[in-house]
């Protein structure tokens, strides 16, 4: 039998953290919100700060841009600062707006109101299987709002844009790829602003988009070299950085996930009249400031989009139950009868 | 360090030098086993080098204290863990636009940074070496020779990771590639994960391989085994296949 003990952390040291940030139950890891907090209870209650995240595009690359906005906002919110780099669309154009609400009192004794057999169990409070249990206040973000983040939340944060127009030009005076030129603009600016030694303790949140197409590379027969270099560096670099960066990529390779921290692919959903829109399998967990992952209680996830298609949820995929007549017991063969057969054979 | 791996490899009577471990992994981070040898090393109070590609210090600090072993700072002194980042070395020289390193400039920066004569020489991920600064299989293998010519009493272990890209791939060879270094190893451990992903009780596959103890001639032992990992703990658990 083995006893762990777990760290009392102490509540002041909550005050010295950057905001939008804590610390993991163990207190060794500062993390931050993926923008989802339902995405954040399968991954390990959030991203680690100096993490990086890979995410495998779906087919048309909906649910990949949609968590890349709620990440972004989450960090509008949180006020830190973003670094931006998208040749599809630009992920900061109508970013998704924040929604709270909480689980109101008169839904739970409702629920409890139901209770006729179990009803000892009418003074528990539920437990929603999809969110943190301790919490009853959820966070959403509305993918389909019409109205934009108030200007005076931007204005607090910075909003770096590394885009193709910048690269075109500095390709005058000198000639490298624009992954190396998204890799030095990077190392310019984590160095200088947000590195963990400085004072200033600002979060910078980093979204690259399609990082893998093939329009970026310098020489095509380098493809996945020119792509494990830029990994390589830039996971040194998150690491004395206050920093995360979720990167999608539309195409698969095992070499990349032994340089990310969390790995995940995402499916759209094929089956008709289905509750899911799409799936997400987790490939790979961080294992940092530790031997061993968080390990998720599935490893399959179903996605969701709730409240009229405006809030994304992921939540463990289940399959429904066979409830066809093909499954019940066929009960001709049986008899109860205790009168002796005619015919014994021994 | 995790004692079901110390019995396994029958460590315990390792008097001699001699002895080198190559670890390769399948689609799983194998980097616990460089903890448990380094955590074997300071338990014993050998000298042990720790040649880092990917794992920054902080990490095996935290790491090594839930085993039981406090690693205070990276610089170099007299304590028995030389830490040598040779990823600040390899980022420096791209972000400074220096010279690409080859195999000597590596072994030389080695060489200076080791202070005292080491036991144990635990050596990260070689792929990275492969894709990252484009060695060959050739040089990869030589600086291995180099390595040993340099430190020729020391223990290595060697840290290798394979992935299913690569079987496909004309230009890495890795089943060949991994065949010469195991000549070069005397003791084989891989670490593969679960198809079906890790679950709270199975962490993963384990296979050993290595010499048998017989003075009359050397057979070669195999053992497989499944693993329940925990910050603290290994458990092996003997397949019932």
């Amino acid at each position: 039998m083995s006893i762990t003990f777990k760290k009392k952390i102490s509540s002041t040291s909550n005050t010295r953290l950057p905001i939008g940030t804590r610390l993991n139950s163990n207190g060794t890891l500062l993390l931050t919100s993926s923008g989802i907090s339902s995405l954040d209870t399968f991954v390990g209650e959030g991203l680690p700060i100096g993490s990086l995240v890979l995410i495998y595009e779906d087919k048309y690359s909906n649910i990949s841009d949609s968590i890349l906005r709620c990440y972004l906002s989450e960090g509008i919110y949180n006020k830190h600062d973003l670094c931006i780099s998208a040749l599809r669309n630009d992920p900061t154009e109508n970013l998704p707006t924040k929604e709270e609400y909480k689980l109101l009192d008169n839904d739970l004794n409702n629920e409890n109101d139901k209770m006729k057999i179990a009803w000892r169990y009418e003074n528990l409070s539920t437990i929603n299987s999809s969110s943190s249990s301790s919490s009853t206040t959820n966070i959403h973000y509305d993918l389909q709002s019409t109205k934009s983040i108030s200007n005076e939340l931007i204005e607090q944060i910075k909003i770096h844009k590394l885009t193709w127009n910048d690269y075109i030009q500095t390709q005058t005076q000198t000639s490298i790829s624009y992954r190396n030129y998204l890799l030095k603009s990077l190392h310019q600016l984590l160095t200088t602003n947000y590195s963990s030694q400085s004072i200033d303790k600002r979060i910078l949140r980093i979204g690259i988009q399609s990082l893998s197409l093939s329009l970026f590379d310098h020489d095509n027969k380098s493809h996945f070299d020119e792509l494990f270099s830029f990994l390589y560096y830039l996971r040194i670099l998150l690491r004395t950085s206050l920093a995360t960066c979720i990167i999608t990529l539309n195409e698969k390779s095992k070499l990349f996930e032994t340089l990310a921290d969390i790995v995940f692919e995402l499916k759209l959903s094929n089956i008709n009249h289905s509750d899911y829109i799409g799936f997400c399998q987790l490939i790979k967990l961080p294992r940092l400031n530790t031997i061993q992952p968080f390990i998720p209680d599935t490893w399959d996830i179903g996605i969701k989009l709730i409240k009229h298609r405006k809030n994304i949820i992921f939540e463990k995929y289940s399959i429904p139950p066979d409830l066809s007549q093909d499954a019940s017991r066929d009960d001709k063969h049986k008899t109860l009868s205790c009168s002796s057969s005619t015919q014994l054979d021994f | 360090m995790f004692d079901e791996l110390t019995a396994l490899l029958d460590d315990t009577n390792r008097t001699s030098s001699h002895g080198s471990i190559l670890i390769t992994s399948l689609d799983f981070d194998s980097n616990f086993l460089l903890q448990h040898f380094l955590s074997y090393s300071l338990k014993n109070t050998l000298n042990c080098v720790y040649i880092s590609l990917l794992t920054p210090f902080s990490h095996l600090k935290h790491v090594q204290n839930k085993m039981g072993n406090t690693l205070k700072t990276p610089e170099i002194s007299s304590s028995s863990l030389m830490f040598i980042p040779l990823f600040s070395s390899l980022s420096d020289q791209f972000f400074h636009e220096k010279s690409s390193l080859n195999i000597d400039d590596l072994c030389k920066m080695i060489q200076q940074q080791v202070i005292a004569s080491p036991d144990i020489i635990i050596i990260e991920d070689l792929q990275i070496l492969r894709h990252l600064l484009k060695f060959s299989d050739i040089q990869v293998l030589l600086m291995q020779r180099k390595l040993r010519h340099l430190f020729p009493n020391a223990q290595f272990i060697t840290q290798i990771s394979i992935s299913d890209d690569e079987n496909d791939d004309e230009n890495f060879s890795s089943s060949s590639f991994i065949n010469m270094l195991k000549r070069i190893h005397n003791k084989h451990l891989f670490v593969r994960s679960l198809t079906t992903g890790a679950t709270k009780d199975i962490s993963g596959q384990l296979t050993y391989t290595g010499p048998s103890q017989s003075n009359l001639w050397t057979n070669i032992i195999i053992r497989k085994c499944l693993f329940r990992l925990t910050d603290r703990t290994l458990n092996l658990i003997t397949s019932a296949v």
